[in-house]
Formats: C-alpha cells, structure tokens, sequence
C-alpha cells in the first residue's frame, strides 16, 4: 500500500527537514541557517544543564566549593615548596614567585578546563545524545558555562590573595590589570575552547583522545610558564615561543603588574582560535550522526 | 477527507543504512563517512565494504497527519534504525527522510534526568532537552505533574523514586510538548497497567488532534490499541504495509518460519503426511504456512502409509492459537463422520474439507494426531505448520467485532 505524496509536499516549508545521503556541506547557506538556528535554540538548554552539572557537582560533598579552587592550590603549594627546597631555580620575574606560581595554576586550570569541557560533556551526554534529538551545541555551551563558573569560584580566593600580597608590599598591582587579566583569561578560555572542540569529532570516535589529553595536559603544563620560568633561549625558550598559551596567559599575568608582552601574538592566537572554533563546530555537526551510528544504540 | 486531513508528515524514500559488525573497522568506517561528507561527497556512492551489511534496505513509506503507523518485526529487524534516522540521529546511506512539523519522542523517557536533583528541577532540564521553553515547562508543570501522579514525591530527589515514577514523569514531560510528528519505542510497556491505558488515551488524543505517529513495539496488543496501519520489517525491509490486523498476522507468519517444530517421524503402525492444502478450491504455495481469511473453504488431503492393517482409528486434525502460548482452539476428528476407520497395509488417501472457516484474524498452529478406540496412540501430536488469517480486518470501532471465532447467530427484536 503506497501513498502518493500530495502535491503540496514539495512546497518549501520552513518546518520540513531533510535527511539524506547526501553531504550537509552541499547546501552550506542552508547547513549555516540550520546552525544559526540550533545555537539560538541552545542557548536556554545549555543554561539549563550548566545549573544542573553545576548544582550536582559538589552536592554530594563536605567541602562543596572547595573543591573548584582545591587541584590549582595544591599544584602552586607543591611547586612553592619544591623551589624553597631548592629542588629548581627560577630566572628573574617581574612578580614574587608564589604570587606567579598562584595566578599560573588558575589561569592555566581555566585553559585545561575549556579544553576538556566539549569531549567530557560530549562523553557525559551519551545516553542522551543516542536517543534523543537536541540542538547537540548546547553540550559545548553548557561545557564552558561550567568552565566559566568554575574560574569565578577560584577568583574567590584568588583575588584576595593577590590583595594580601600587593598589601605586603610584596609587589604593586598595576590599574591595567584590570582590562589585560579578563583579556587573558578569554584568549585562555577562546584557545583552549578551539582545541576541544576540534579535537571532540575525533575524540567520539576513538578514546585515545580523552585517555592521551591528561598526560599531554601535564607536559604542556611543564612546557608552559606556569610554574616554571622558561628562560628565553635554548630549546625550553624555543618551545615556550611555540607554544600558544604564553601568550594569554603572559598577558593575563603580567599585566597584574604592567610588564610587558607580545600583543602582536596574543591577538593572533585569539583571531586563529576563533576561527577555530568555527570550524570546529562545523565538522562536529557533519560527524554526529556517524559518530551517533556507533555509540551503539 | 479534508485536506489537512490528508497532509503528509513522514515521507521516507528508498532510504538503506549499513552498520559494521566489527568494532574497530567501524570507527574506521565512521571517520571515513565523516570526511567524506566533509568534501562534500554523497555517502550513495560508497559501496558496502568488508563486514558491513545493510540495516535497512529500501525502505519507503508515508505517514500522514492523523495516521499512527506500528513498526513491528523481530528484534535486529531493522525497526530502532528508522525510529533513529526519522529523529535525525542518524544518517541514511542511500535515500532520504523528509519530515514536516516539529518532532517529538518517546524513546529514551526521563533522558538527562539527574538522580541527585528533584523531579521539579529534573523538569525543566529535561523540557528543556526536549525542546521546551522554561515559561512553557512552568505553564504546564501542573499538568505533567499531575499526569505522572507524583505530587507527594516532586520536590524530592529523583532518585529516590521507583522505576516506575521515573518513568510516569519523563512520559508526561515528554507528551506535554504536542510535538505535530511523534515517535515511539517500547515505551507503553513499562509502567502499571493504570499508566499504560493512561499513556494510550493521550497518545490517542494526539492521533484526534492531527498528530502523526510512529510507534515501536513488541506488544501487539498495544499496536491493536493505538495503530491506524501497520508496517512489517523483516531483514531491515519493508515486509508488509497496510490494515493492522493484516500486518500483525504477516508478523506472526514471519515469526514461525523461525520457531517452526521439526515434524517428527514415529516408528509406529502408520505414518501420517500432508499431501496438500488448498484455501478456496487453489493450493496453498506452502503447506507449512498456509495463508487464508475467514469463511474460506479449506480443504487437506492426508495421505496415509500403512505399515501393518490399523482397526479402528480415530484422525485428528488439532488447530492452537499461536498468540495464546500454544492454548487448544479446536479439533476435527474422523468418530464423527468416519466412525470405525480401519486401514490394510498400504497408501492411503484422506480428505479434509471445511465449508467456512471460522477463526478471526492471528496466527494458529495446525496438526495431526491419530488414536485407536483403545486410546493408544498410533500417531502423536505432530504439528504441520501454521494457519495464518489474514483478514478481513477486523473492524472494532466500526462493527464491535472481536475474539477469535465466528460463532454462527442471528439477532432479532
């Protein structure tokens, strides 16, 4: 028994949607339409699961909140206690090394958060996101949402920290801080936010993403003036030159105290980052369904 | 019919999905179909490659507004893949889905639920996840919570609840959204049998106010329940399209080429066969699935082989339902008609002939047996195949008719 469609069918209907074989990238007018439109739907749904993981994450603990600035404050006590011992040297910087090691591990916390937030809400979604049909950005939104709610946590302490040492007379805050540490933190977050996303369609498939991101994650860190002070030549100074989270994260930091950084890269990283992320969201759309296919029913 | 009434929601056409049995080749398989659709290339001209197999395989059909089709098959049928692709999950291989109006599904009921929140709060989140605006959700939050009778237990944890309550509450957040197309899958078999009747009248309240639907399940009573048409999936193609009661009786025909008993030869006096079937004075194709409607004339021809002379047989013919676990619908036997039955050594020759067949719709073993008045047993119960009436449909809204069998009468006032 077949039906013929009636001829009202074709018509274009803004409610008809279209699922073929063919590549979504065919049509790129009507595939940027359809994301439009998914991430301004996204928008309520990302809020509504960021106050839900935020309101689970802690609520079976004793110590709640603690906990968001807690990892951070025990990597800068670790490496505080390892340079008091002597067990490594740091050149000369513009800041007092346990005001550097602090502001480091949070700043470097919010990178490493907005990297692993997509593939972890990805991850976290699965039951969901092979039964049930929703504008899927809302994972990533939600996913920095949580970030961002994190690092306000930390900013709990770490403002008062940085008070208490400018007040013992340790070092001067600079008023540009006030404009070049946010610009810091979003070129961190923007930076970290482009690699997770473009490193998710791959992740959803094979687990080697997610299982190798926390070693790298830990060597990059080394890598990276967080803790240590890179000196400027040799190889670590090569490395540190490469690598794109100095830049933010020396424009988040030094501009506490007004030392100078390298704005032409930071601005570069962010515009890279950016477009990044564009890309990025693309090509998780366009692996979705594939990906959907083999997570199993 | 007006025609809104005749307005086309599903349209799905040719559309064929491959899967790979093997895991890691699968990735593989997964991340090539990705950067193929990233060039811009069509996944119609990939050929199936080692380990894969078609899913689904050309399959086209249409659901209209009003229309709620049942998909039934066998498990691996093929039925969750199309459930999956007409919700966009994911993608056909060949084909296309074309869907009108906003989609909604009961599929995985309570999804996004979280077990340390409350029901109130796991409401919005799951609203949400469904499509629903927070003023929408808040608009209708008494009627959801109504629905899933939990009002005593809403502010406390989710997971505090039966399995049963989450269930209820995910199933009314989930109808309150009056999606224009709406899929189902094995949903109205959890849950109380007061809950189940309750989720059918509002899936078909849905049906009334133009809703489309497509529904999965095992149960064919639900099916019976809700479905407007039904559509059989054998091997991820389409087996059958149309009436309800049809469809069900085409499932249950596949369903016994699978569990069909090995007719067993006895070493006795005699052994029985079946020679022919015929439905309407023309031979049935296949004497172990013989297909007729009710009030047909059916007529078997036995054929007898007698190993040493046989006084005083009784020759049974036993029809079981098959939907009623293997329960004893009636026999015919020969006392009546043929009364002391002797056969010599040698062939013989049987006939059976019914003037109005009068089982109903489903799906019915039949089977020989044959006894001596002493009541020893010279041929045991051996089933022959299976009787599948296929219709008329029966008319339950319209006629009142239901049950099994045609019982003869005639009302008067």
């Amino acid at each position: 028994m077949s039906m013929q469609p009636d001829p009202t069918w074709k018509q274009a209907d803004p409610t008809c949607v279209v699922y073929s074989a063919d590549s979504a990238l065919r049509d790129p007018g009507q595939m940027l339409v359809e994301m439009v439109r998914d991430i301004r739907i996204a928008g309520g749904l990302a809020w509504a699961l960021a106050t839900r993981d935020i309101s689970v994450m802690y609520r079976q603990s004793l110590l709640g909140y603690v906990w968001a600035f807690l990892p951070p404050l025990g990597t800068a006590a670790v490496f505080l206690f390892l340079r008091a011992g002597g067990s490594f040297k740091t050149g000369d910087v513009a800041i007092p090394y346990p005001v550097y090691v602090i502001t480091g591990t949070i700043l470097w916390q919010i990178f490493a958060d907005s990297l692993n937030g997509p593939l972890k809400a990805v991850a976290n979604s699965r039951a969901m996101l092979v039964k049930i049909r929703f504008p899927q950005e809302a994972l990533f939104m939600s996913a920095l949402l949580v970030t961002l709610f994190n690092f306000i946590v930390r900013l709990g302490i770490l403002i008062p920290a940085l008070c208490w040492f400018a007040a013992q007379g340790t070092f001067t805050l600079h008023p540009t801080s006030l404009i070049l540490f946010p610009l810091g933190v979003f070129g961190l977050v923007v930076l970290g936010y482009a690699i997770g996303i473009l490193l998710t369609p791959v992740g959803m498939f094979y687990s080697d993403i997610s299982l190798g991101l926390q070693t790298i994650l830990i060597f990059w860190m080394l890598l990276s003036p967080v803790v240590l002070v890179l000196p400027d030549t040799g190889v670590a100074g090569t490395l540190m030159r490469i690598n794109p989270v100095t830049y933010p994260l020396e424009v988040a930091r030094n501009g506490l105290v007004g030392a100078p950084c390298e704005y032409f890269w930071f601005i570069v990283v962010v515009a890279c980052s950016l477009l990044s992320v564009a890309v990025g969201l693309v090509i998780y759309r366009v692996a979705l369904p594939h990906a959907i296919a083999r997570m199993g029913m | 019919m007006s025609d809104s009434d005749n307005r086309l929601a599903i349209n799905v056409e040719g559309v064929s999905k491959r899967f790979c049995r093997e895991l890691k080749r699968s990735l593989f398989y997964g991340v090539q179909d990705t950067l193929t659709d990233l060039s811009g290339g069509s996944l119609e001209l990939t050929p199936l490659r080692p380990h894969e197999f078609w899913a689904n395989r050309d399959v086209s059909f249409q659901v209209r507004l009003g229309e709620c089709v049942g998909l039934i098959g066998h498990n691996g049928a093929g039925k969750t893949t199309i459930l999956k692709m007409l919700n966009g999950l994911i993608k056909p291989d060949r084909g296309s889905v074309t869907l009108r109006g906003r989609v909604g599904a009961l599929i995985a009921l309570g999804a996004g639920f979280n077990p340390l929140l409350t029901g109130r709060e796991n409401v919005y989140i799951n609203g949400a996840v469904l499509g629903l605006r927070r003023a929408e959700i808040t608009a209708r939050l008494d009627q959801i919570i109504d629905f899933a009778e939990i009002s005593e237990f809403i502010d406390s944890p989710v997971r505090n609840y039966s399995s049963g309550m989450q269930v209820r509450l995910g199933f009314a957040v989930a109808t309150a959204m009056q999606p224009d197309i709406l899929l189902i899958d094995e949903v109205l078999a959890v849950g109380d049998l007061d809950f189940r009747m309750k989720c059918i009248s509002r899936v078909r309240q849905a049906l009334e106010g133009g809703t489309a639907a497509v529904l999965v399940s095992h149960s064919m009573i639900d099916i019976q329940r809700v479905c407007t048409r039904t559509i059989v999936m054998d091997h991820g193609s389409v087996a059958f399209d149309g009436d309800v009661s049809r469809g069900i009786a085409n499932y249950e025909a596949l369903a016994t080429t699978r569990q069909l008993l090995s007719v067993a030869s006895p070493t006795r006096p005699l052994s029985i066969s079946l020679v022919d079937v015929t439905v309407n004075d023309s031979t049935a194709e296949d004497c172990s699935r013989v297909f007729a409607e009710t009030g047909d004339q059916l007529e078997f021809v036995l054929r007898i082989d007698c190993h040493q002379p046989v006084q005083d047989v009784r020759i049974r013919l036993f029809i079981d339902s098959m939907k009623l676990a293997s329960t004893h619908v009636s026999s015919l036997t020969t006392a009546e008609t043929l009364p002391s039955l002797s056969f010599t050594t040698g062939q013989h020759s049987l006939k059976l002939r019914i003037e109005r067949f009068p089982l109903r719709i489903g799906a019915f073993y039949y089977g020989i047996s044959a006894h001596t008045n002493e009541r020893d047993v010279v041929f045991p119960n051996t089933q022959f195949g299976t009787l599948h009436i296929t219709g008329p449909p029966l008319q339950l809204a319209a006629k009142g008719d239901t049950g099994f069998v045609v019982i003869a009468g005639e009302w008067s006032v």
